[in-house]
């Protein structure tokens, strides 16, 4: 056992797994890792070795965090019933006629399918998929085509339900019905930025987005009509029971979340998509995310508790504390600090170590617990677009049919405008605070 | 060795394909208690708590799967454009500074716990029910062992490429 002063410590562990994680070993060995070898020199491997087993095997006792599966299993298994299919066929006709307008049904269904899949992965690739091909090919430009697509499915992991609030809540103690309702609104502020963004653009450039030809979309009102109350439906129903049994607190968020994988499991049945090989495939991919996703957080949490005990945390508190800028000054340095980090690190990484690190220094500030979280996770959606680290920017290069020649580039320059758009909705969101706050507080009690 | 690593591989695919059932049961049983709950307006105390053990069992089992199929988070904007020798030695230089110290450790841990829960008859208190919590510690810690033997496993297979060059 040796004495390590905090400052060495919090300097060591920090910029080490900064280090290592850069040179692109995998997150949660490197975080583990960190934690037991600094553990082990610092109390001891007795002490190090209850602390990493107990922290680790409360992550996987976690009932909340069962949720998780859940929302995965049931995002991928939608997507295997081809809904966004049919709503994107259904609104093609009703705005394929305006300049910009397949742009804003790519945001519009990434909107919808957020509000029924918890990770982006299976958003972004659906879009991918099925719209980004049918902007390129009607001559839209192609970085707004992917821009449009890589914001769009982005939203997937910020409006309800979302894997990603899900684990923030247990790390920061706070109830994940309330996380959920809390993004509810800045989600659908985005999703309007977005939009209005597009239509303004393509209003003023009109080589951008040329609107698609009257023959292709000439169908009766009624046809038209028809067809967009039955793709909608069933996704909306899904949306009204998965998040109203919470709203209503009937329900937690993981009951919420096995029934949604059920009724999912059942819309897949009616749509004759189902078969015994998709099952299996799903399951297949719902434990290897779910494994990938806990193996970081329970490495994480222990990470974080070896860490908090050697005075890390208050260490970081200080530092941040004393920035200038009062209050604000100091607001303002965490959210450049977690907007810097989503360049480079994944948001998992920034969820399970930067949350449960940087939540009491939010509280010390005199924040709201609840407005401080959305402003974080708000934030969060830019990591996905930031290169050079981007999931969003890695899926869509993945699922991209190549003889659309969409080169890196355009995806990176599509991707920036909507960056700025998201630093917007943050602005938002400080100036009007309700946005994040009202319909939480409509909940009938929270979990 | 190479029959070692390849059955290693073999059964951690074998556990992966088997453990994928936990995710529907583990979601299953949820159902049921939302339906015993909503429905028949008798909720029990017993399911939720065999559902969270149940993903504990998937969760810790699925590691070594993962492992095995290389699927972690890893941020590779450098690394993939690393040559691949560099690649096989940061691989195997973090191997052995983090992966054998974190399944070490955790297959060490698990190992007394799964001792400590059966022969104290340790219980889960999370409700009045007092289940026994020897069954999810002796799975978990199947989970740290099958985790820590892919560590191994590919820790040899990288070793191998590095100094053979070509893949085992």
């Amino acid at each position: 056992m040796i004495h390590i002063n905090p400052e060495l410590v919090t300097i060591a562990m920090l910029g080490g797994i900064l280090f290592f994680v850069m040179l692109g070993y995998p997150l949660a060995i490197v975080v583990g890792g960190m934690g037991i070898v600094m553990g082990i020199i610092m109390f001891g491997p007795n002490i190090a070795l209850e602390v990493i087993y107990h922290r680790v095997y409360e992550l996987l006792n976690n009932y909340i965090l069962l949720a998780a599966p859940g929302f995965i299993f049931m995002g991928i298994m939608l997507g295997y019933s081809g809904i966004t299919e049919k709503m994107f066929a259904a609104m093609y006709l009703w705005l394929s006629g305006f300049r910009g307008g397949l742009a804003i049904i790519t945001v519009l269904i990434g909107t919808v399918l957020a509000a029924t899949v918890g990770i982006i992965g299976a958003s972004v690739t659906a879009l991918t998929i099925i719209a980004l091909p049918a902007m390129i090919k009607r001559g839209y430009d192609k970085a707004l085509a992917c821009g449009a697509t890589c914001a769009g499915g982005t939203l997937g992991i910020l409006i309800p339900p979302s894997i990603m609030l899900v684990i923030y809540g247990p790390m920061a103690a706070i109830s994940v019905g309330k996380l959920f309702f809390a993004a509810f609104i800045p989600g659908f502020v985005l999703s309007g930025l977005y939009c209005s963004y597009i239509a303004i653009r393509c209003f003023f450039q009109k080589e951008l987005a040329p609107p698609v030809p009257v023959e292709e979309r000439a169908v009766p009102w009624a046809k038209k009509t028809w067809d967009l109350l039955v793709s909608m439906l069933p996704p909306l129903v899904l949306i009204l029971a998965v998040l109203g049994s919470i709203f209503m607190g009937i329900a937690t968020p993981t009951e919420a979340a096995s029934v949604g994988a059920l009724a999912a499991t059942i819309m897949a049945i009616a749509y004759r998509r189902f078969s015994f090989l998709i099952l299996k495939d799903t399951m297949t991919e719902t434990i290897k995310v779910t494994g990938m996703v806990l193996l970081v957080g329970a490495t994480a949490y222990a990470f974080v508790g070896i860490f908090m005990r050697g005075g890390g945390g208050d260490i970081v508190k200080e530092i941040i504390l004393s920035a200038p800028g009062g209050k604000w000054g100091i607001f303002a340095i965490i959210m450049f600090v977690v907007f810097l980090l989503g360049y480079f690190i994944d948001w998992l990484g920034i969820l399970f170590i930067i949350v449960p690190i940087i939540t009491p220094v939010g509280e010390a500030l005199g924040f709201d617990k609840l407005w401080f979280a959305m402003m974080i996770c708000v934030n969060l959606q830019t990591s996905f677009l930031t290169p050079p680290f981007a999931y969003a920017i890695f899926y869509l290069r993945g699922a991209a049919d190549p003889s659309l020649g969409v080169t890196t580039g355009d995806i990176i320059r599509g991707v920036f405008p909507f960056i700025g758009l998201i630093l917007i909705g943050l602005g938002l969101c400080i100036a009007f605070p309700q946005i994040i706050l009202w319909l939480p507080g409509q909940m009938i009690t929270g979990f | 060795m190479r029959k070692i690593v390849k059955a290693i591989d073999r059964l951690n695919d074998r556990v992966g394909m088997g453990v994928r059932w936990l995710s529907v049961l583990a979601l299953g049983i949820i159902c049921v208690e939302v339906f015993m709950r909503y429905v028949l307006n008798h909720p029990t105390t017993t399911l939720p708590i065999t559902a969270v053990m149940t993903a504990a069992t998937m969760y810790s089992c699925s590691f070594g799967y993962v492992h095995l199929n290389r699927r972690h988070i890893r941020v590779d904007v450098i690394y993939t454009h690393l040559p691949t020798a560099v690649k096989l030695g940061i691989d195997i230089f973090c191997a052995l500074v983090f992966l054998l110290p974190l399944i070490g450790l955790l297959a060490y841990a698990g190992w007394n716990w799964m001792w400590f829960a059966w022969e104290t008859n340790e219980k889960n208190l999370f409700s009045w029910w007092y289940p026994i919590m020897g069954p999810v510690r002796t799975s978990v810690f199947i989970g740290f062992c099958l985790f820590a033997l892919q560590g191994v496993a590919t820790l040899y297979r990288d070793i191998y490429s590095l100094v053979r060059h070509e893949e085992l």
